[in-house]
């Protein structure tokens, strides 16, 4: 792991806990945001996987109707379990440590009642493709965020047709006019 | 064959073929199947005389890949039929050491303070490769980073600046290499492939009286579908159409 990734993912997970603490979900948002420099920089894993983690706990926090689930605070008690450990491992430089805890976090998903695991796992995979769209926005090419996230083209440009990435003034680099013309050309 | 020697090759490849090519990228293959309507590339085929290719990294992400998942396995064996008509063609060449050369290349212009930003991946890279090997007349590509390193590097540059807080820099050596091996490389994307498709008159079934619906129509599914038009830009399409 680089060590301005480290810096920044330790840095992301403290703030996250305290959010998650008060209970400050568009800070939780917004930390999910900064992730994503490094997701784009970097390309790693561990920036990626943060980013997709952070972003999704946002959401699921944000929805109050999923506190209602009986299993709703073991998975509370993990998340912050979660956070202790990575903290803890991270600050000890112990990356092996940091990526069992990191995998042991997703396992414990599966050990919620059916529901409530469902939405998450939900929440989980429609970050991924929201986590595409955001590296795309970023200036990474759909091809290249397609092979970092595992995820299909068809998917990221499905998604990405809702947004309005396309709008973005720099994202036109010729009149159109012209453009069609020199179509019409080659059709003659 | 190194890219270098293209105006050879050019001569070459027209004495040898005297056709006209287009190269795909899988964006605007997936934007037109997923917005019905890959069916008009049949009729541009013809119209076009000559042959609309796509290289074995963009057979992998838009059928091989697919076909593996449930989700997305019918517009697999959909696109895979443009394939065995010889609608789409593909490309048997190896262009691994080109492909390479410029992906090295491409993925060490843009640079932070410690990183080289790598913003490519194969597939792409390789079919513009396949556009310099072909001579072809035009890349067709719907997402934007490729577009604008080609097209406008400077923006591609701003944009990242903007977008990732730091300082970005680009490498002019790289850059210009880059340039070098590429030469002038026409982009156009599936939604100028749907105006001519339009003007030709291959959508007018649907119109019923009302063509203007129809180009807005056409034009706003495949931007919903990923194609990386502005809606500035189908305004002004619709206006310098006459409606």
């Amino acid at each position: 792991m680089e060590e301005e990734v480290k810096k920044d993912i330790l840095d992301v997970l403290k703030k996250s806990l305290e959010a998650i603490k008060k209970e400050d979900i568009v800070n939780l948002r917004e930390l999910s945001n900064h992730t994503l420099h490094d997701a784009s920089i970097y390309q790693d894993d561990y920036s990626t996987t943060i980013a997709i983690i952070i972003y999704s706990l946002s959401k699921v926090f944000e929805r109050v109707s999923y506190r209602e689930y009986k299993s709703w605070s073991m998975f509370y008690k993990n998340i912050l379990e979660f956070f202790d450990k990575a903290i803890k491992a991270l600050e000890e430089d112990n990356i092996e440590d940091y990526e069992v805890i990191v995998h042991d976090m997703f396992n414990t998903i599966y050990d919620l009642e059916p529901k409530l695991r469902d939405y998450i796992i939900n929440v989980f995979q429609g970050a991924r493709i929201h986590k595409a769209s955001r590296l795309h926005e970023h200036g990474v090419s759909v091809g290249r965020v397609a092979e970092i996230l595992g995820l299909s083209e068809f998917e990221i440009m499905d998604y990405l047709g809702k947004t309005g990435i396309a709008d973005v003034e720099f994202s036109i680099t010729r009149d159109v006019r012209e453009r069609i013309k020199f179509v019409r050309g080659i059709f003659k | 064959m190194s890219l270098l020697e293209q105006p050879f090759r050019k001569a070459l490849m027209e004495g040898v073929t005297g056709k006209k090519a287009l190269v795909f990228d899988s964006g605007p293959i997936i934007s037109l199947v997923m917005d019905n309507l890959a069916w008009t590339l049949r009729a541009l085929n013809k119209k076009f005389n000559g042959d609309f290719y796509i290289t074995n990294e963009v057979k992998r992400e838009v059928i091989d890949k697919p076909l593996t998942s449930k989700r997305f396995k019918f517009e697999a064996m959909y696109i895979k039929e443009f394939l065995d008509e010889h609608v789409l063609k593909l490309a048997d060449e190896d262009l691994t050491v080109e492909t390479n050369r410029l992906l090295r290349l491409s993925n060490s212009i843009y640079k932070t303070r410690t990183e080289d930003l790598k913003l490519f991946q194969k597939a792409e890279i390789e079919s513009l490769a396949l556009v310099k090997h072909l001579n072809a007349e035009a890349l067709v590509v719907d997402e934007r980073t490729l577009r604008m390193l080609i097209e406008e590097p400077e923006n591609l540059k701003e944009l990242l600046n903007k977008k990732l807080g730091r300082k970005v820099t680009i490498d002019s050596s790289n850059l210009k290499q880059f340039q070098k091996l590429i030469g002038d490389v026409n982009v156009i994307r599936s939604s100028e492939l749907l105006v001519v498709a339009f003007e030709l008159g291959l959508l007018d079934k649907y119109a019923d009286g009302n063509k203007r619906e129809l180009l807005d129509g056409i034009l706003w599914g495949v931007k919903l579908r990923g194609c990386s038009i502005s809606s500035e830009e189908i305004y002004k399409i619709i206006k310098f159409e006459g409606f």
